[in-house]
């Protein structure tokens, strides 16, 4: 079982390999299926809202949380899954709006890296001002 | 978004007595937002009862797990493989989480951690405020956008009513009359006549379990 | 050709293996490659459990619409569509892929082949318009490369491979242009890297991004989704 807890700073690679291996068939459509086209970013509207900075569109998001991780094999860093938290916490509210000519759900796969981004402990605070 | 409010310690402690393994579940939507039942208050949680439990020499197993949204199927999905090891689940979701849930597991007591009471605006960081109650048939076009449902103890939608003492309501001094509000603000955007228009009774929706058809899907959920 | 290098490598063995039994094994690999993978991916699905109907009385009149007012709900969906958004990138993708697919199958000495090797063949285009085709083909390609080094948001989420995909679906078009002009006097080296380009794209389709050849009609027609089209009924189940 994986109980989402705090681990202070420290990275439990083996429960981030679970997660991936528990859905490494969505993960691996999606990172197969993506042609890189950019057609989903209009459909955020955080990325409407940003300047149209990229790192809003949900093919970035998806590409650079869950298929990073998947591609690294869930060996990451500290810096790098607080930047991966980063991208999936504050940068997506998982509205699940986002478009894909393929038909990609993207907002799963976010939500697949938010699930290891918590199961380390890492998540959005908003106590924090 | 939905404002919600931890329970007592006691009050769940009361309730979970009988259980000996417990599992919190939180839910990264708006409890999380309005820091009542997002995974750092499961953890906050967790540690409470742990202490409250060790107070009394009970011994209990207490784990937490915050799953995305609990009013979406899809996402409290990954619960079904932990609920199973567990007496009883603490929802600290909204109300509706929490009734998701023990649909979902129908086997395994749900319990609340948390009442959900408003759907609310953040004034500060842990400072809300009620605005709607979801009544169903919003009138705020001609009140000026000022909600006589929430802010009107009576909710009355043709006011105001002979109750108040030409500033407060009679329940409180503390609470406004929201119909001298809607009355100052029409004043100030010129529109005094709209609160001349008598408006229909409400059907009070709210009263019964409402189903939404979003616009666009009436072919795929309503009988032809 | 070096007798040396011959002589270590089977230069000849090679090249007789890439236009002969390669163009079988390459048309075999494509053919059992998307019905494997179709098959796959279907099994990854389920028929989705719809809710029961709500009985129509139950619903008011007022919340359902006029028929009207569904069709101009509908028009404004479109305009904030992916059309609505970026008429020249979806109006350019798509003659991009229907050149793609038309003009190999409508070339003339495609047929000529399939003729001598079958005895059928379907209609051909005059050789100016496979021409024109292949030239369509050639610049929209050319516009997606550009696309992804100058905008901001494509280069963000481009990688080396996206690159090696495009090459890929273009060569094929460039080395029969080429050969077909008989450029640099090289026609046998032209149209062998013409075959094996074909060969090389044919096998990976199936297995690659080019699957989206499929899994586009899969993605958007089978799964329920907000933008799916048609009616479909399944949804995924990893």
């Amino acid at each position: 079982m994986s109980d989402n807890k705090n681990n202070n700073g420290k990275i439990d690679t083996r429960t981030i390999q679970s997660i991936l291996k528990e859905n490494k068939k969505q993960i691996k459509l999606g990172l197969t299926m993506c042609a890189h086209c950019s057609l989903c970013a209009e459909s955020c509207f955080l990325y409407m809202s940003r300047d149209l900075d990229p790192e809003y569109m949900p093919s970035y998001k998806f590409l650079h949380s869950i298929g990073k991780l998947y591609k690294k094999k869930g060996k990451v860093s500290a810096g790098q899954l607080e930047k991966m938290r980063d991208l999936v916490f504050c940068n997506c509210v998982l509205c699940t709006r986002c478009y894909c000519p393929f038909g990609i759900d993207i907002p799963s796969l976010i939500t697949l890296g938010r699930r290891v981004c918590r199961s380390q402990g890492l998540f959005r605070e908003y106590d924090k001002a | 978004m939905i404002k919600a409010k931890p329970k007592p310690i006691p009050e769940i402690q009361n309730y979970i007595e009988s259980f000996d393994k417990i599992l919190i579940a939180g839910c990264g939507g708006c409890v999380s937002v309005c820091l009542a039942g997002g995974q750092k208050e499961v953890n906050i949680l967790k540690t409470e009862l742990e202490l409250a439990f060790s107070k009394t020499n009970t011994k209990k197993e207490i784990a937490g797990y915050t799953v995305e949204r609990q009013c979406n199927s899809g996402l409290i999905e990954e619960l079904d493989a932990i609920v199973t090891h567990y007496d009883c689940i603490i929802s600290i979701a909204c109300g509706a989480g929490i009734q998701h849930l023990a649909e979902r597991y129908p086997a395994i007591p749900v319990l609340p951690g948390v009442n959900t009471i408003a759907i609310g605006v953040d004034l500060d960081i842990g400072l809300y405020e009620e605005r709607c109650r979801a009544c169903g048939e919003c009138v705020l076009a001609y009140t000026a956008g000022i909600c006589p449902v929430t802010r009107c103890a009576k909710g009355i939608f043709n006011g105001p009513c002979g109750g108040t003492n030409g500033e407060n309501c009679e329940v409180s001094d503390a609470i406004d009359c929201a119909w001298l509000l809607i009355y100052n603000r029409l004043k100030e955007q010129n529109r005094l006549e709209d609160i001349l228009k008598i408006q229909p009774p409400m059907e009070w929706k709210n009263t019964i379990k409402r189903t939404i058809v979003q616009k666009g899907y009436e072919n795929r959920y309503i009988e032809k | 050709m070096n007798p040396i290098i011959s002589h270590i490598i089977p230069v000849e063995a090679i090249v007789d293996f890439i236009y002969g039994p390669l163009i079988w094994l390459s048309f075999v690999i494509f053919a059992a490659g998307l019905i494997v993978q179709t098959w796959r991916y279907k099994m990854m699905t389920k028929i989705n459990d719809n809710p029961p109907l709500i009985p129509k009385k139950e619903i008011p009149k007022s919340e359902t619409g006029s028929r009207w007012e569904r069709f101009f709900y509908k028009l404004a969906f479109f305009r904030l569509s992916v059309m609505g958004f970026n008429p020249l990138l979806v109006t350019i993708s798509l003659v991009f892929h229907l050149c793609l697919l038309i003009t190999p199958l409508f070339l003339l000495a495609h047929n000529i082949m399939l003729e001598n090797v079958f005895g059928f063949s379907l209609p051909s285009f005059l050789p100016g318009t496979s021409h024109l085709l292949t030239g369509i083909v050639l610049a929209c390609g050319f516009f997606f490369m550009l696309r992804r080094i100058i905008i901001r948001r494509v280069r963000a989420i481009t990688t080396f491979y996206d690159y090696l995909i495009l090459g890929l679906a273009l060569a094929p078009f460039l080395t029969g242009f080429l050969a077909h002009q008989n450029a640099f006097d090289c026609y046998d080296t032209l149209i062998l890297l013409h075959i094996l380009s074909c060969e090389i794209l044919l096998i990976m389709i199936p297995f690659s991004k080019f699957f989206h050849m499929i899994f586009f009609f899969f993605g958007r027609f089978l799964i329920i989704n907000e933008y799916s089209l048609g009616a479909p009924k399944r949804s995924w189940q990893f």
